[in-house]
């Protein structure tokens, strides 16, 4: 049995000559909430639509709970919910209409949980989908996704336009699924997934940079602050793991990609002897990326096919 | 099934608008049609006549929205569509799709169809055949092209547009044709090729709308689609090379000599002429003048293609593909002692390529004309008193005396409906009286015939027709020439003659026609003008 929900290996979608998604080998571990992140336009939306087959791979391969995405289809979809910011609705049926048409597709449906989703997302069940906000749509959206306890949740960038009121509704009612099932998201937008997210992917123009946990990811990165005794030039040869080093008078600043406490304390007394003060900040996560975005932009980064192993930043810029 | 009967359910839920709007208009079609028969019985009314006849366009019309809506409500086109995620099963979508189509066009159809029937006064029952063969048609020739439109577009306007920009290319693609290859002479008809083309059309469109279904690729059912009608004239021009293969096939020679006495007869007439444009004519039509005689009585020979051969005198010979022939009938002079003479006489036309009548340059030629015949004979003759109702006729339908029009309530003529399809071949005759039947005359035997021909000698078991009932139109008044020109009135008792004919066989025969001179051709402008200068010639005996 797969520890894996998702596995994709090589996965490469054209649109012309664009590249939309570049070779894409990545894992999302069983139980996971993977949030897949990137700017706009990265390749997220398109990633995800190969995942469920609504677009079809130029090359590569990807499972989806163990089936081949290609054949993704019918009965499979009874243990998959999807949610998109793009996706159409049954406009012209009522939020109940709409439950209640979709209840007897799904053999797994719970009448208990639809009612506890409905009270908690405050769904009007007369009204048609065409005359709700968006925001209620999203929940109707999730409602009728989340009702038959998938084993896996797709959301694609799922609160892109929300207030925060209904993101944090959103949220919560997504978490209160997370023990039972895989939740696989996209978002551009960093600081809505840092606090529930346990695994993450980096996609820049289609080429996933790197696929970590994120107590891995956080434990890894380290704003280092270096006070020296005097003013002195970077030394040479700085370590790959060090991003952006900048000096100013005595002060060094960098970020470090691959922080150990013991190793990392030693290494860095030993590139500066001289150092007064040496700080290690944990990062946030859109630090964390901004780091990651500005020295890798311009590089030729391979991607990485790691998930629950680490991954070094050496690895991505190599 | 579960699925199918719940997407089904769900669809009638969604469109009961749609349905109810459908079955109105499919309502009103039913009570409305008998006016049409009512109105060519009666006196006539504009609005009896328009009126069923917008609602017969109506329910088509009704129909393209009700499949539009359906299919596009699981849309194939896009990827942003609620259903493709979902545990819908292809087939199952199908199948409630098609089961929607059944049960809100099809059912409706037939049970307005039995209706009409009925209110037509024929038994539906013993129809039951010919009314699954018109839903077959219906469905095949309106409802699938309706729905594969629908299949690989998104929105009901991309589909209009879809099918409109077809029929446009259909239109140029057919045009194009025509001007490549010189068709305006146009072809005989097959039934086996048209089955052919008919069945092709039926498994291209059925194809494409699986797929759709089964791949969400619209762009494959999209080239099938496109290339439908490519593929019919690609089959059309290559089976056109093998006409003659067929005609023998389907007309074999040699059986025909004992049919017809057909000869070379030119009139005494010092010149004739025609004009026509040039627009798109590359056909001169060349009319020979036929003597026909020798028809057996209860027989009648139909011509449905002719094939010219041309010698020069210098040799050069031309000979014509099969060009159809359609419009005359050979008939033997006894018939209802028409006072017929005994011998007929015809213009036969055929068409000859311009750069071909031009390389024979107006000389006298020998022209050896063959024909495909259909021989038929009478299979059933049924003579009717006139009454003041209606009548049946066996086989052929259900009758009535027609009133004039303008508060003219004298018989003028009679107008039958015949169940699901024009009836058989039919010779239908009646002496007309010359005074009104309202001021006490009664039928005259020895009054002029009025008589006319209708129906086919090939049926299938129904037309392509929303209205189950065929209306043929019957003119019995057109054996009046040289007649003057009056009112005349078929008066009740009159004996109406009708006589069926049934396919004997079908052959060739010919006839030469030596020493024919062509016209003269003179173009002016963009117009072309064709001069006859006939010569006395005897006639030659049919061979």
């Amino acid at each position: 049995m797969s520890k894996f929900t998702i596995q994709t290996a090589g996965l490469i979608r054209r649109f012309g000559k664009t590249l939309a998604v570049n070779g894409i080998s990545m894992a999302v571990p069983e139980g996971s909430i993977f949030a897949l992140v990137g700017a706009n336009g990265a390749g997220k939306t398109t990633l995800i639509k190969l995942l469920m087959n609504i677009l079809r791979p130029d090359a590569g391969t990807s499972t989806v709970l163990g089936m081949d995405s290609r054949n993704l289809a019918g009965k499979a979809f009874e243990r998959i919910g999807y949610v998109s910011e793009n996706q159409e609705l049954p406009e012209g049926m009522t939020v109940g209409g709409m439950l209640s048409y979709f209840r007897d597709f799904y053999p797994t449906w719970d009448r208990a949980l639809e009612q506890q989703l409905i009270r908690q997302f405050d769904l009007p069940l007369e009204r048609k989908i065409k005359h709700l906000s968006r925001g209620m749509k999203m929940k109707a959206a999730f409602a009728s996704s989340l009702a038959y306890r998938p084993q896996l949740i797709v959301l694609d960038e799922p609160f892109s336009g929300l207030d925060p009121l209904v993101r944090d509704e959103l949220i919560e009612g997504l978490l209160e699924r997370a023990p039972e099932t895989t939740i696989f998201l996209s978002s551009h937008d960093l600081a809505e997934i840092e606090s529930f997210s346990s695994h993450v992917g980096y996609l820049e123009n289609g080429r996933l940079l790197f696929s970590e946990e994120m107590a891995v990811l956080n434990q890894r990165f380290r704003e280092v602050t270096v006070t020296l005794e005097s003013p002195a030039p970077l030394p040479a040869n700085l370590p790959a793991a060090w991003l952006q080093p900048q000096t100013t008078d005595c002060v060094v600043r960098f970020v470090h990609s691959d922080f150990n406490p013991q190793s990392s304390q030693r290494e860095l007394a030993e590139r500066f002897p001289s150092a007064r003060n040496i700080e290690f900040d944990p990062m946030s996560l859109r630090s964390i990326f901004l780091a990651i975005a500005k020295s890798g932009r311009g590089t030729a980064a391979e991607p990485v096919t790691v998930s629950t192993a680490r991954t070094s930043v050496q690895e991505v810029e190599a | 099934m579960k699925q199918v009967l719940h997407v089904f359910a769900k669809d009638v839920r969604r469109f009961w608008p749609e349905i109810s709007i459908s079955l109105a208009i499919t309502t009103a079609f039913v009570l409305m049609q008998p006016l049409q028969w009512k109105a060519s019985e009666n006196i006539y009314n504009a609005a009896h006549t328009l009126v069923p006849g917008f609602l017969s366009l109506l329910v088509p019309v009704s129909w393209w929205v009700l499949i539009a809506r359906v299919i596009h409500e699981e849309r194939l086109v896009g990827d942003t569509q609620f259903w493709i995620t979902r545990p819908y099963e292809w087939k199952r979508l199908l199948c409630s799709k098609a089961f929607f189509l059944l049960a809100f066009l099809m059912l409706p159809l037939f049970l307005a169809q039995s209706l009409i029937l009925g209110e037509a006064g024929f038994q539906p029952l013993s129809f039951f055949h010919g009314l699954l063969y018109s839903l077959f048609l219906c469905g095949a020739i309106l409802v699938l092209p309706l729905a594969a439109f629908a299949a690989v577009t998104s929105t009901f306007a991309r589909m209009t547009l879809t099918m409109l920009g077809v029929l446009l290319a259909a239109i140029a693609l057919e045009s194009v044709l025509s001007l490549m290859f010189s068709t305006s002479s146009g072809s005989m008809s097959f039934p086996l090729r048209d089955s052919i083309y008919f069945w092709i059309y039926l498994m291209v469109g059925t194809i494409a709308i699986t797929l759709a279904y089964a791949l969400r690729k619209p762009w494959i059912s999209r080239l099938l689609l496109i290339a439908l009608p490519v593929l019919i004239c690609a089959i059309s021009l290559v089976a056109s090379h093998f006409d003659r293969a067929q005609v023998e096939r389907r007309y074999p020679a040699g059986q025909g000599a004992h049919l017809v006495q057909l000869a070379y007869s030119p009139v005494a007439k010092d010149e004739q002429t025609s004009t026509w444009g040039t627009f798109r004519h590359t056909q001169v039509p060349i009319s020979i003048p036929l003597a026909v005689s020798g028809v057996a009585q209860n027989r009648v020979i139909l011509p449905e293609g002719i094939r010219a051969e041309v010698t020069g005198p210098d040799g050069y010979k031309w000979e014509s593909e099969w060009q159809p022939e359609t419009g005359i009938r050979f008939t033997p002079n006894e018939v209802d002692n028409l006072n017929k003479p005994a011998v007929e006489r015809f213009n036969i036309p055929f068409m000859m390529p311009i750069e071909v009548f031009n390389k024979f340059q107006s000389k006298p030629v020998n022209v050896r004309l063959t024909f495909a015949v259909s021989e038929a004979k009478v299979v059933r003759e049924s003579v009717v008193a006139l009454p003041q109702g209606g009548f049946a006729v066996p086989d052929f339908g259900i009758c009535a005396a027609q009133s004039g029009w303008l508060l003219n309530w004298e018989f003028m003529g009679v107008s039958c409906l015949s169940p699901l399809r024009q009836p058989p071949l039919t010779y239908i005759s009646a002496h007309w009286s010359s005074q009104p039947c309202s001021a006490g005359n009664s039928a005259e035997s020895d009054g002029p015939i009025g008589d006319t021909w209708v129906g086919s000698l090939e049926r299938e078991a129904a037309d392509f027709s929303i209205s189950p009932v065929a209306d043929p139109h019957i003119n019995l008044s057109n054996n009046t020439v040289g007649y003057p020109s009056k009112q005349r009135f078929l008066c009740p008792g009159t004996p109406v003659r009708f006589r069926e004919y049934g396919l004997e066989r079908r052959t060739q025969i010919s006839v030469d026609a030596p020493g024919f001179q062509l016209p003269e051709m003179t173009v002016q402008g963009n117009r072309i003008t064709l001069t006859t200068h006939i010569a006395h010639i005897a006639g030659q005996p049919a061979q």
